[in-house]
């Protein structure tokens, strides 16, 4: 698929069928993460696939049930060992945008849901012992991938002139 | 017309540029990519300013880390924002304005430019945001993430030291 028209036609998908994802897409999938640009070429990134029902049922207790139906899961996630800035977030953001689109272009369908809130411990605390993950890795997002069982809507887009400013805002 | 996975796995980072202007309509595109990314809830937080004034780039590029010295010499430079007006869940604003700039990176590449992805802020250097949002007369609820330098390339981007696939990839659980 076209570079552009993927990033344009990427839409979440919540929906998906039964069919599992093979290993050689998901490699395909976190292939791509990695080559987003990131603070310092640092790559704090790590990338974990969890394709256990068992394991994301620990976790859907706090989330949405759709995710529950998705074969795979990628928890997307920094490593503070490996990061020497502040920019954990938008370095691993980057990364995920890359994969999401890269799942698209290949006929997949994903979405993006959040791995932390600060206001409430409990997700982060699940996902920390489900995966055993050892203090210095943050989850930032949860990606569900699969194969797309519906078509998704139209999404209600701000303006393109209700957001972009010419030299000043 | 590039291959999406091509665009991807090409992309690097560029930060010589010839003299020529981009277009308009270049501009649009990229930025029409940008705001096809997601956001939570959907909320679009995102505010883009592009600056092509040589003199506000010179007063943005003032460089307290000497690395971003090339900013003021892009032909185009967008500032990815966020409007903490448009956000009601505030904790992922950061992650929204990131997922967008990967969307301009990416259609520059395919579009034949070359860009980066410079920070907009950093604790060390507080003048820096300080800097921008004056330059850029940001209201106190805009907050800038990123600025992305882009022009048509003057350099081939030397191959990035990368962490292998194993390393970054772990199955079912981290250990």
């Amino acid at each position: 698929m076209d570079a552009v028209k993927a990033v344009m036609t990427r839409r979440s998908i919540r929906k998906y069928k039964k069919k599992d994802v093979p290993k050689k897409l998901i490699m395909k999938l976190i292939d791509a993460a990695r080559q987003a640009p990131s603070a310092y070429n640092d790559q704090p990134w790590e990338f974990i696939v969890v394709k256990n029902k068992e394991t994301m049922k620990k976790i859907t207790k706090y989330k949405s049930k759709f995710m529950l139906d998705a074969p795979v899961w990628i928890f997307c996630g920094y490593n503070k060992n490996k990061s020497s800035t502040e920019h954990d977030l938008e370095n691993t953001a980057l990364a995920i945008e890359n994969l999401l689109i890269t799942a698209h272009a290949m006929g997949l369908g994903a979405v993006y849901t959040g791995g932390y809130d600060p206001g409430d411990k409990s997700l982060e605390k699940a996902i920390s012992k489900a995966l055993n993950l050892p203090k210095n890795v943050h989850i930032v997002s949860i990606v569900c991938v699969g194969w797309p069982d519906e078509e998704p809507g139209e999404k209600e887009m701000r303006p393109l002139s209700n957001m972009t400013h010419f030299e000043t805002f | 017309m590039m291959e999406a996975l091509k665009a991807i796995n090409t992309r690097r980072s560029v930060r010589k540029y010839k003299k020529k202007k981009v277009p308009k309509k270049i501009i649009k595109e990229l930025i029409n990519a940008a705001r096809n990314a997601p956001s939570s809830y959907n909320e679009q937080p995102w505010v883009f300013i592009t600056i092509t004034d040589k003199e506000k780039l010179r007063k943005i590029a003032e460089p307290e880390e000497q690395k971003s010295n090339f900013l003021k010499d892009a032909p185009l430079v967008i500032a990815c924002c966020y409007d903490e007006k448009k956000s009601s869940t505030k904790i992922h604003n950061l992650e929204n304005v990131a997922v967008a700039a990967e969307n301009i990176l990416i259609a520059a590449n395919a579009l034949g430019l070359g860009a980066c992805y410079v920070t907009a802020f950093t604790s060390k250097y507080p003048v820096i945001e300080k800097r921008i949002r004056k330059v850029l007369k940001l209201p106190g609820n805009v907050h800038p993430v990123c600025l992305i330098t882009i022009g048509y390339p003057d350099e081939e981007p030397v191959d990035k030291e990368m962490r292998p696939l194993k390393e970054v990839w772990k199955k079912e659980e981290y250990v």
